[in-house]
């Protein structure tokens, strides 16, 4: 991930209310290079608006009780920023167990697609041709991750989206069940009203899809 | 993005955000975007490394 972060010019800097002597210490440990910031006594977190408030109900979920030290922790929060220091997307998790895959934050910030990816899946019809991929080599508990589908229609194919004409049916995505898999809602690109003369009974508008 | 009820929390999409100050390996304080330089950025807060 930080290399990708390194060759899309992206500074990766985190925070915590640890001490500077403990976030030096990890760093130095672990091998990490970017910035860990101390914000100890959570001041500037305050000052945000980011200290997790509801720390006691995130530790319900755990079935364990939240201690004295763990409060001034911030809610798992990432804001990615624009050049010119303004939040251009940010992700905010329900608490510290389920994340969020870096890419997606970047993807929806910038428009960066993460060159790593899970191995594509290939399959066509008539009508189009179909690459599914996920944005990871595999799962792992409680992370988020995205199934990714692309659509090629074929010279003379459209993807339709909802609401369809009578008798055309739009582009729709279905995941079979899977024990210990919680699937989202599928999200579309933006679809424009186009008017397609003399191919439907009625001159109606139809939305169809375009871009990734 | 992340549907998590918290989407209120800190700066909102479209804000300025805040030009924090945090202390550098020297000890320093070093205003955020005088260090990014305009450049983009992931500023992650995390919980804890103890934890």
């Amino acid at each position: 991930m930080t290399s990708e972060l390194e060759v899309n010019h992206i500074v990766l800097i985190a925070i915590s209310c640890d001490s500077y002597d403990v976030l030096k210490n990890f760093a130095q440990t672990h091998g990490i290079t970017f910035p860990l910031l101390s914000d100890a006594g959570s001041r500037v977190m305050s000052e945000l608006g980011v200290v997790d408030r509801h720390l006691d109900e995130h530790h319900v979920l755990f079935g364990v009780a939240a201690s004295t030290e763990q409060w001034g922790a911030a809610y798992p929060i990432t804001f990615a920023l624009d050049i010119d220091g303004t939040v251009a997307q940010k992700g905010v998790q329900e608490n510290y167990r389920t994340q969020e895959r870096g890419g997606l934050l970047l993807d929806e910030a910038f428009g960066l697609t993460m060159s790593r990816h899970g191995s594509a899946q290939l399959a066509r019809c008539a009508a189009v041709e179909l690459r599914v991929y996920g944005d990871s080599d595999g799962c792992v508990p409680y992370q988020k991750s995205r199934l990714l589908v692309q659509v090629a229609p074929k010279p003379g194919w459209q993807n339709y989206a909802q609401p369809t004409p009578a008798g055309y049916f739009g582009l729709t995505v279905a995941v079979d069940s899977v024990s210990g898999l919680v699937v989202g809602e599928p999200s579309f690109p933006p679809a424009r009203s186009s008017r397609v003369a003399g191919l439907l009974a009625t001159e109606s508008q139809v939305e169809v899809q375009h871009g990734d | 993005m992340a549907d998590s009820g918290y989407q209120y929390v800190g700066p909102a999409v479209g804000e300025w955000f805040p030009g924090l100050q945090f202390p550098d390996a020297d000890g320093r304080l070093v205003d955020l975007h005088v260090w990014l330089r305009g450049r983009r950025a992931l500023v992650v807060f995390f919980r804890s490394v103890r934890w």
